[in-house]
């Protein structure tokens, strides 16, 4: 039942976002979405407000930041960070700004500093974000408390598993709760050895005309469109049928509504070994004691993963090649989809591998990565343009004015036979296919309560 | 004829500026199969991503561990196979194409190769979209058969952050 949509503007929102708040849960209880909010530059200001100023994001691995003093730069939502381990080994997540006059402190992408020092009138800052040096102090700034002009910073920063996050919403939940559930399965994909995974060399970065949520919805687990956009993978031999062929394979699950994240699972029959196809140099240093039985079975059943981590954090877990003629190689790679305007986004993709790892596998599995998963990569190339086609379409005075909305409903009753698994060990709600949406569902749906938490819809 | 026997500097680069030229124009109309014929197996073909360093880290720009393509023979005939197979999307129809090659250096030679240096502007557009990649290539182009064949490119991009939405083919 759609309920009234009441006149007038709240929270400072158009009537077509308050209808928006107020309908969308209606709208995706009949696996609906309204095609416009993949391009809409007033729905764009609110999402970076309230959901990425809001929540959890991720802003670099800990192994990009071994040693003291070393930083990268890194946006949270559209706005400019610093991560840098300080000389305290503590990992802190500053604002790119001078409290001066507001410049930039940082120019550069990575390195390894001792102080950020503003160009523009030399303020000084430690690693630590502690103003330390102010020129001609002693007669301009005599009175300057230094203490009160350390860099702003991230109120709330932690790390999952190697993984740091970072929250401007001092009041945010912690991190292991807003992850929730859906450590169990980040727990099979960084957890599986002593040494953990590592990052290889600085992540890729591409320009896509397309909304951010794009890339989400797809690595949410959109196993529907492999069969028909990745079919060239196939005709050429760089995947196997098993990890990225036709979806509806009897060991293939999608896991729903996992703390507000999602995975798409491929798996192979109980009792075989595939650890996604490493060989066995590495799944050799796989340790069965580091997690539950049920997650170490999982993992050594597993094909393929896919998932995303809310809001514009995915990941790929699986092995291909770069060359019919050789091994496939499994890798894991973690990939954000950095909002950079109404329908635009720059996506960021790191290539993960276990530490003990060969450097001779490590060296093969990047090749893999890159020939399938980078800008480059022969899936990923394909998965770009459609994107930008969704947000051409979405933008258009056709959408608004006809309120277009987009068929999310495969797996819903009585459109699927998608049932969900009783016996499922895991969290989540777990279908016992990757034929059913439930999982970009679960996407939107945490986004609509993100956008309209505290709004008086 | 090979390298070393060629006698005056400017025919050597005039023969490598039009290996260049030949090369960009099968790339430019789609000649993907064709363009497996101007390298040599043992090929050596990167992209390295680029970053922002400091001054004093800036032989760190380019990463000797990070590549946007990081190919072999093998590699890069599956890359045109998939191109050329008809089930490409992002290529379907083409995305219209131009490689403007200037700045042509030879900078050093041995026996049976030349070590050359170009700059390249790569004009990409499709649907609505029009992009410029802005690179130097390193190329090492080897005799063989009496024919200049691609050995080694190292393509150093000026771009952090690519402004294309994916690399089909190569640079």
């Amino acid at each position: 039942m759609r309920q009234e949509v009441r006149a007038g503007h709240i929270d400072g929102c158009s009537s077509r976002i308050h209808e928006l708040l107020v309908t969308m849960e209606d709208d995706l209880d009949q696996g609906l979405i309204p095609l416009w909010v993949y391009n809409d530059a007033e729905l764009y200001r609110l999402e970076l407000e309230r959901i990425f100023a809001r929540n959890w994001v991720f802003v670099a691995h800990e192994s990009e930041v071994p040693h003291r003093g070393d930083y990268v730069s890194r946006p949270i939502g559209e706005d400019p960070f610093i991560v840098v381990r300080g000389e305290d080994d503590k990992i802190r997540v500053l604002f790119d700004s001078c409290r001066h006059r507001g410049a930039r402190l940082c120019a550069t992408d990575k390195g390894n500093a001792r102080h950020f020092q503003c160009p523009y009138h030399g303020w000084t800052y430690t690693t630590a974000g502690v103003l330390k040096g102010v020129p001609n102090k002693a007669t301009a700034f005599v009175g300057l408390d230094q203490s009160q002009w350390g860099l702003h910073e991230a109120p709330r920063v932690d790390t999952y598993r190697g993984l740091i996050f970072a929250a401007l919403d001092p009041d945010v939940i912690p991190l292991k709760e807003f992850l929730g559930d859906f450590c169990w399965y980040l727990d099979i994909h960084l957890g599986l050895t002593e040494g953990g995974m590592e990052v290889v060399g600085v992540p890729h970065r591409w320009h896509i005309d397309a909304d951010w949520k794009s890339g989400s919805d797809n690595f949410a687990g959109d196993s529907y469109h492999t069969q028909s956009l990745h079919q060239s993978i196939l005709h050429i031999g760089l995947s196997s049928r098993a990890a990225a062929g036709a979806s509806g394979g009897k060991n293939d699950i999608h896991v729903t509504e996992c703390s507000g994240h999602s995975s798409s699972i491929r798996r192979k029959d109980p009792g075989e070994t595939s650890f996604w196809g490493y060989p066995p140099e590495v799944y050799e240093h796989f340790n069965a004691d580091r997690m539950t039985e049920a997650q170490f079975d999982l993992a050594k059943r597993s094909v393929s993963h896919t998932g995303t981590v809310f809001p514009n954090l995915s990941l790929i877990h699986i092995g291909v090649t770069d060359n019919p003629a050789k091994p496939m190689a499994a890798y894991l790679s973690f990939r954000q989809w950095q909002p950079k305007g109404p329908g635009m986004l720059e996506a960021w993709s790191w290539v993960l591998l276990p530490k003990e790892a060969s450097a001779e596998y490590k060296a093969r599995a990047y090749k893999a990565a890159v020939a399938t998963f980078s800008p480059s990569g022969n899936f990923e190339q394909d998965d770009s343009l459609i994107w930008s086609g969704v947000s051409r379409a979405a933008n258009t005075v056709f959408a608004r004015s006809a309120k277009l909305r987009l068929n999310y409903q495969m797996g819903m009753p009585g459109v699927s036979t998608a049932k969900v698994m009783a016996d499922w060990p895991g969290p989540g709600i777990v279908y016992d296919t990757n034929l059913e949406e439930g999982v970009q569902r679960t996407f939107f749906r945490h986004w609509h309560n993100a956008l309209r938490r505290d709004a008086s819809v | 004829m090979a390298i070393a026997n060629v006698g005056h500097d400017y025919e050597l680069l005039v023969r490598v500026e039009r290996f260049l030229y030949a090369e960009a124009g099968l790339l430019d109309n789609w000649q993907v199969m064709a363009w497996l014929d101007l390298i040599t197996k043992d090929i050596d073909y990167r992209i390295p991503v680029r970053t922002t360093r400091e001054v004093g880290q800036e032989e760190e720009k380019f990463s000797l561990a990070a590549y946007h393509m990081i190919e072999d023979f093998g590699s890069l005939v599956a890359r045109m196979k998939r191109i050329d197979g008809g089930f490409a999307f992002s290529e379907t129809p083409r995305s219209r194409v131009r490689r403007h090659v200037s700045n042509v250096c030879v900078n050093s030679r041995s026996d049976d190769s030349v070590e050359v240096s170009s700059n390249l502007l790569f004009f990409w557009s499709r649907d609505e979209l029009e992009r410029l990649v802005s690179a130097e290539r390193r190329d090492v182009l080897r005799e063989v058969d009496g024919e200049l064949r691609l050995a080694r490119r190292m393509v150093l991009l000026d771009h952090v952050t690519l402004p294309i939405p994916n690399l089909t083919v190569v640079l």
